[in-house]
C-alpha cells in the first residue's frame, strides 16, 4: 500500500470531525445527522482503500438505512437541545488515553504485510482454482460460508424480535404528495434494477447478495416514504416465511451438500456456480425484506395495549 | 457415520426449528421438543467416540486457515450436555408457565429461545475466533430480545442497557480478533496456539477480548447490566438468561486461558480477584434487596464469581471445582428462578412483604427451591457443595488464605439471602388469599431441585471425565 | 506516513472515542450512535489491515461485510427498544 496523500489526510480529518460532532452533539438530532455524514465519508474511505464491495453496503446500510431508522426514532423521542453528559467516570479519560497509547505502540509491531502461510495466501491459492471471480463473494459463500450462514441468522432473529416487540402497528400513514414522494416512487424502481445487476455481477465483479439486498432495502425505504397504498399495506404485514426463506434455503443446501460430499456446504465443482448463485438470489430477497421489516416496524411501532 | 456431523448438526437443528417456529406459534413448543430430542440423541451418540478422540468437522471441506473447523472435545461436550439439560428444564417450565398465564410474550419466545440454544451450541464447538464472534452475536440478539419480551417499561429499559453493553463488548472482541489476524494471519485457535507469542500486539488483543468477555459474562464490576435485565424479564426468561446465556462467555474465557497458556499471568490473577470481589459484592447486594427476583439476580453475580476464582487459584482440582460450580449453577439457578416465578404467580407480588405466607399455596415449589438453595449456598449433599469444597481444598493447598476467607464469607452470605426468602414465605398468614400456581409448575421446580441434589453424587465422576490433566492449567498440583 | 498507518490509527481512534462517548452520553439513542461510529472505527482498522497486501485481503473485507450486517441488526433492535421506552406509559408492572 502506498503513501498517504493530501486527499487521505482530508478524508481522515472529515471522518474525525463528523464523529466528534456526533459525540459532542447538543442533542439527538445533531447526533443522527452527524452519523449520516460520517457514513458518507466512511464510504469514500472504503473506496480509497480499494474495498468497493464494502463502500456500496456502507452507503446503503450505514448511511442510508441506519440513518432512516434513527430518524424515525427521533420523530418520537424528540430532540432535546441540551447536551447531557455523565459527570462521574472521569477516570475513563486517562484509561482511554492509555489504551490509545497502547494501541499506537502495539501497531508499530504489526507486520506491514499479510502473514505468510496464513488465510491470505491460502485464499489466493484457492481462488485460482475457484469458478468464482469475486474474491469477497468466494470468502463469504464458499471458504467461510458458515460465518455468513450464522450472520444471516443474526439478522433474521433481530428482524423477528423487532416485529414481535414493536407492539400493535398503528396505521397512521399520511399521504404525502411532495417532491420527495414523486422522486422516491420513481427512484425506487431504478434502485431495484441496479440491485438486480449487482446480484448478477457479484459472481465476478463487485457486488453480490449483500450489496443487492442493501440497495433493495434502500429502495423499499424510499418507496414507503412515498406513501403509496401498496407500501402502506406491506408495512403492516410481517411475512416471516419470506424473512426466513434465505436462511432456511442456505442451510438446507448446505445439509444436502453435507450428505453428498461429507462436509457442510462443501460444493462439488460442477455444482458450485449454480449452488452459489441460487443461494445469493434467495439471500438477496430475504435479507432485503428483513432489513425492511426493521425499518417498517420501527417507523410504525405503536403503543402496547 | 453420523458422528462427524454432530458439531454442526447441534447448531443446525435448533436454528432451523427456530426459523420454522416463527411461522406458527401453536406448533412452536412441539418444534422445540423435537429439537431437544434430536440434540439429546446426537450428544449421546458422540459420547462413545469422544472417549478416544476429539471430533473435528472441516466446514465446506476447507481446512484452516482457509476455512473454519469445528472441534468437539470432552470439555465442549460437557458444556453442550449441561446446556441441553438446563435448556430442557427451561423449555418444560416455559411451556407450563405460558400455558397457565397466557402471556402474550409466547408469540416471540420459542423462536428466540431456540435461536439462543443454536448460538450457544455453535459457540461451544467453534474453533475460529471470528466465527465465535458471530455465534456471540446470535446469543446476544436472542438474549436481549428475550429479556424485552415482558414488554414492561422497566424490562425494555433493562434490555436496552443489556444491548448497549453487549454491543460495546462485541466491538472490543472484534477489534482483538482483527489484531490477532493482522499478526498471525489466522483465526483458528489451534493454529493460533502454535503461533502466538507474548508480544505487545497479541497481549493487547488478548486484553481487549478478555475485557469484552468479562462484560458478557457479567464479571464484577462489569455486571452493571445484569441485575435489572434478569430481574425484569419473564420468569422462564430470567431462568434462561441467568442459568445459560452468560455461560458461553465464561467458557470462551476458559478456552482462551487454556489455549494461550495464561496460568499465573497478570490478567488471570486479575480475573480471579475480580471473581472474589463479585462473590462478596453480589452476596451483599442480594442480602440487601427486597425484590426476590433481584435477590436471585444478584446471586448470579456472586455465583459467577466462583467460576473466575479458578484463574487465580489454578490446578486441576480448582478447575474441576470451578466447572462443577458452573454445571450446578445452571440447574440450581434455573430452578430458583422457576420457584420465584411460581411464588410471584401465587402471591401476585415479588417483594419479600408480598410473599409472606406463600408457603401454604406452593409447598412443592418451596420444597424444590430448598433443594436448589442447598447447591447455591454450598451445603451438602449437592453439586454446589462439592464444587465449593474442591475450590476450598485447592485454595488451602495453594496456601491462598484470602480466597479461603472469601469462600467462607461467600457461603455465609448466600445462605443468609436465601434463608431470608424462605423465612418470609413461611410466616403464617391465615387470612391472606393466594392463587394456585398450578401443580405442573411446582413439579418442574421439584425436578430441578432433585437434579441439583443428584449432582452432589455424580458430579465428581463427571468432572473427572473431561480429563483436565491434558490441558495446561498451572497451579500448585 | 503510509496509508495503512493513517487509517489503522484513525480507526482505533474512532473506536476509543466512540466507547468513551458511549460511556459519557446519557441518552440511549446517542449511546447507540456512538457505538455505531466505534464499530465503523473497528471496520476501518480491518480494511486498513486488508490493504497491506496487493490484492487486498478478501478475508478481512468479508469480515467487515459480516460486521456491518450484524451492526445494523443490533442498531435496529436497539432503536426499537428505545422507541418503545418512549411510547410506553409509566406503568411499573412485573
Amino acid at each position: 500500500m502506498g503513501e498517504a496523500t493530501l486527499f487521505d489526510l482530508l478524508l481522515v480529518i472529515a471522518l474525525l470531525t463528523t464523529a466528534l460532532r456526533a459525540f459532542w452533539a447538543k442533542g439527538s438530532f445533531e447526533a443522527v445527522f452527524s452519523l449520516l455524514f460520517f457514513g458518507f465519508f466512511m464510504a469514500m474511505a472504503w473506496m480509497r482503500l480499494g474495498a468497493a464491495d464494502i463502500a456500496l453496503v456502507e452507503a446503503a446500510i450505514g448511511a442510508g438505512l441506519t440513518a432512516a431508522i434513527l430518524m424515525e426514532v427521533l420523530r418520537v423521542v424528540g430532540s432535546s437541545s441540551f447536551a447531557t453528559y455523565r459527570v462521574e467516570g472521569v477516570w475513563m479519560l486517562p484509561a482511554a488515553a492509555f489504551l490509545g497509547f497502547l494501541i499506537a505502540s502495539a501497531f508499530r509491531l504489526l507486520p506491514p504485510f499479510a502473514a505468510p502461510e496464513g488465510a491470505y495466501s491460502a485464499t489466493l491459492e484457492a481462488l485460482s482454482q475457484s469458478a468464482i471471480g469475486n474474491p469477497v463473494t468466494a470468502v463469504l459463500l464458499d471458504f467461510r460460508s458458515y460465518d455468513t450462514l450464522l450472520e444471516v441468522g443474526v439478522l433474521l432473529f433481530a428482524a423477528f424480535a423487532v416485529a414481535k416487540l414493536s407492539g400493535p402497528v398503528a396505521d397512521r400513514f399520511e399521504k404525502r404528495r411532495t417532491m420527495l414522494s414523486f422522486l422516491s416512487s420513481h427512484l425506487a424502481p431504478v434502485l431495484a434494477l441496479v440491485a438486480g445487476y449487482l446480484l448478477y455481477q457479484g459472481m465476478d465483479g463487485s457486488g453480490g447478495a449483500f450489496q443487492a439486498s442493501a440497495l433493495l432495502a434502500a429502495a423499499g425505504v424510499l418507496f414507503s416514504l412515498s406513501g403509496q397504498p401498496l407500501a402502506r399495506q406491506e408495512a403492516l404485514e410481517s411475512r416471516f416465511w419470506l424473512m426466513g426463506s434465505g436462511f432456511v434455503f442456505f442451510f438446507l443446501v448446505g445439509i444436502a451438500l453435507a450428505l453428498k460430499q461429507g462436509h457442510l456446504l462443501a460444493y462439488a465443482p460442477q455444482w458450485q456456480s449454480a449452488a452459489i448463485l441460487s443461494i445469493e438470489i434467495a439471500l438477496t430477497f430475504s435479507l432485503a425484506y428483513a432489513l425492511l421489516v426493521l425499518y417498517w416496524r420501527i417507523a410504525h411501532a405503536g403503543k402496547a395495549r | 457415520m453420523m458422528v462427524e456431523h454432530t458439531p454442526w448438526l447441534l447448531t443446525a437443528v435448533p436454528l432451523l426449528m427456530a426459523a420454522f417456529a416463527m411461522l406458527s406459534a401453536r406448533l412452536a413448543p412441539y418444534l422445540a421438543s423435537v429439537s431437544t430430542l434430536i440434540c439429546g440423541t446426537l450428544l449421546l451418540q458422540a459420547l462413545e467416540p469422544l472417549s478416544q478422540e476429539t471430533i473435528i468437522h472441516t466446514l465446506g471441506g476447507h481446512a484452516a486457515p482457509l476455512g473454519i473447523e469445528l472441534y468437539l472435545d470432552r470439555l465442549s461436550w460437557m458444556m453442550l450436555a449441561l446446556t441441553w439439560l438446563g435448556g430442557a428444564l427451561c423449555s418444560l417450565y416455559a411451556f407450563f408457565w405460558f400455558r397457565s398465564t397466557g402471556h402474550a410474550g409466547v408469540a416471540g419466545f420459542w423462536p428466540l429461545w431456540l435461536g439462543l440454544i443454536g448460538g450457544m451450541n455453535a459457540l461451544f464447538v467453534s474453533g475460529d475466533l471470528f466465527n465465535l464472534y458471530v455465534a456471540l452475536e446470535v446469543i446476544g440478539i436472542c438474549a436481549v430480545s428475550l429479556a424485552a419480551l415482558a414488554q414492561s417499561r422497566e424490562a425494555i429499559r433493562a434490555a436496552t442497557n443489556y444491548l448497549l453493553a453487549t454491543y460495546a463488548a462485541s466491538l472490543a472482541y472484534l477489534f482483538g480478533v482483527g489484531i490477532l489476524y493482522g499478526l498471525y494471519g489466522t483465526m483458528d485457535w489451534r493454529l493460533l496456539a502454535t503461533l502466538a507469542q507474548p508480544e505487545a500486539p497479541a497481549l493487547l488483543a488478548a486484553g481487549l477480548m478478555i475485557a469484552a468477555l468479562a462484560i458478557k459474562a457479567a464479571l464484577f464490576p462489569l455486571h452493571f447490566w445484569l441485575p435489572s435485565a434478569h430481574a425484569t424479564a419473564l420468569p422462564p426468561v430470567s431462568a434462561i438468561l441467568s442459568a445459560l446465556a452468560i455461560k458461553g462467555a465464561f467458557y470462551l474465557l476458559a478456552r482462551l486461558y487454556i489455549q494461550l497458556e495464561m496460568p499465573g499471568s497478570l490478567p488471570a490473577l486479575l480475573l480471579g480477584y475480580l471473581g472474589a470481589a463479585a462473590i462478596l459484592y453480589g452476596g451483599y447486594q442480594a442480602l440487601m434487596a427486597h425484590n426476590i427476583k433481584r435477590i436471585i439476580a444478584y446471586s448470579t453475580v456472586a455465583q459467577s464469581g466462583y467460576f473466575f476464582l479458578i484463574f487465580a487459584i489454578g490446578g486441576a482440582m480448582a478447575w474441576q471445582g470451578g466447572f462443577l460450580q458452573l454445571y450446578s449453577h445452571i440447574i440450581a439457578k434455573a430452578t430458583l428462578f422457576f420457584a420465584v416465578g411460581n411464588l410471584a404467580l401465587a402471591a401476585g407480588s415479588v417483594t419479600l412483604e408480598g410473599i409472606k405466607g406463600v408457603a401454604r399455596a406452593a409447598p412443592l415449589t418451596l420444597f424444590g427451591a430448598a433443594m436448589a438453595a442447598l447447591s447455591i449456598a454450598g451445603l451438602p449433599p449437592s453439586g454446589g457443595f462439592l464444587a465449593k469444597w474442591l475450590l476450598l481444598q485447592s485454595a488451602i493447598e495453594g496456601g491462598a488464605w484470602h480466597f479461603v476467607a472469601v469462600l467462607a464469607i461467600g457461603g455465609l452470605l448466600s445462605a443468609a439471602y436465601l434463608f431470608k426468602i424462605f423465612r418470609y414465605a413461611l410466616i403464617e398468614q391465615p387470612e391472606k388469599r393466594f392463587n394456585d400456581p398450578g401443580v405442573w409448575l411446582g413439579w418442574v421446580v421439584l425436578l430441578g431441585g432433585f437434579i441439583s441434589l443428584l449432582f452432589g453424587f455424580v458430579g465428581g465422576q463427571s468432572v473427572a471425565w473431561f480429563d483436565l490433566s491434558a490441558l495446561s492449567l498451572g497451579g500448585a498440583s | 506516513m503510509s496509508l495503512f498507518w493513517l487509517f489503522a490509527l484513525s480507526g482505533s481512534g474512532l473506536f476509543i472515542l466512540g466507547l468513551l462517548a458511549t460511556a459519557f452520553r446519557t441518552r440511549a439513542l446517542e449511546k447507540l450512535i456512538a457505538l455505531n461510529i466505534a464499530g465503523s472505527g473497528v471496520f476501518l482498522f480491518f480494511v486498513a489491515l486488508a490493504g497491506r497486501s496487493d490484492p487486498p485481503d478478501p478475508v478481512l473485507q468479508a469480515m467487515v461485510l459480516t460486521g456491518i450486517v450484524v451492526s445494523v441488526a443490533l442498531t435496529g433492535l436497539g432503536a426499537l427498544l428505545i422507541r418503545r421506552q418512549m411510547t410506553e406509559g409509566g406503568g411499573d408492572d412485573g
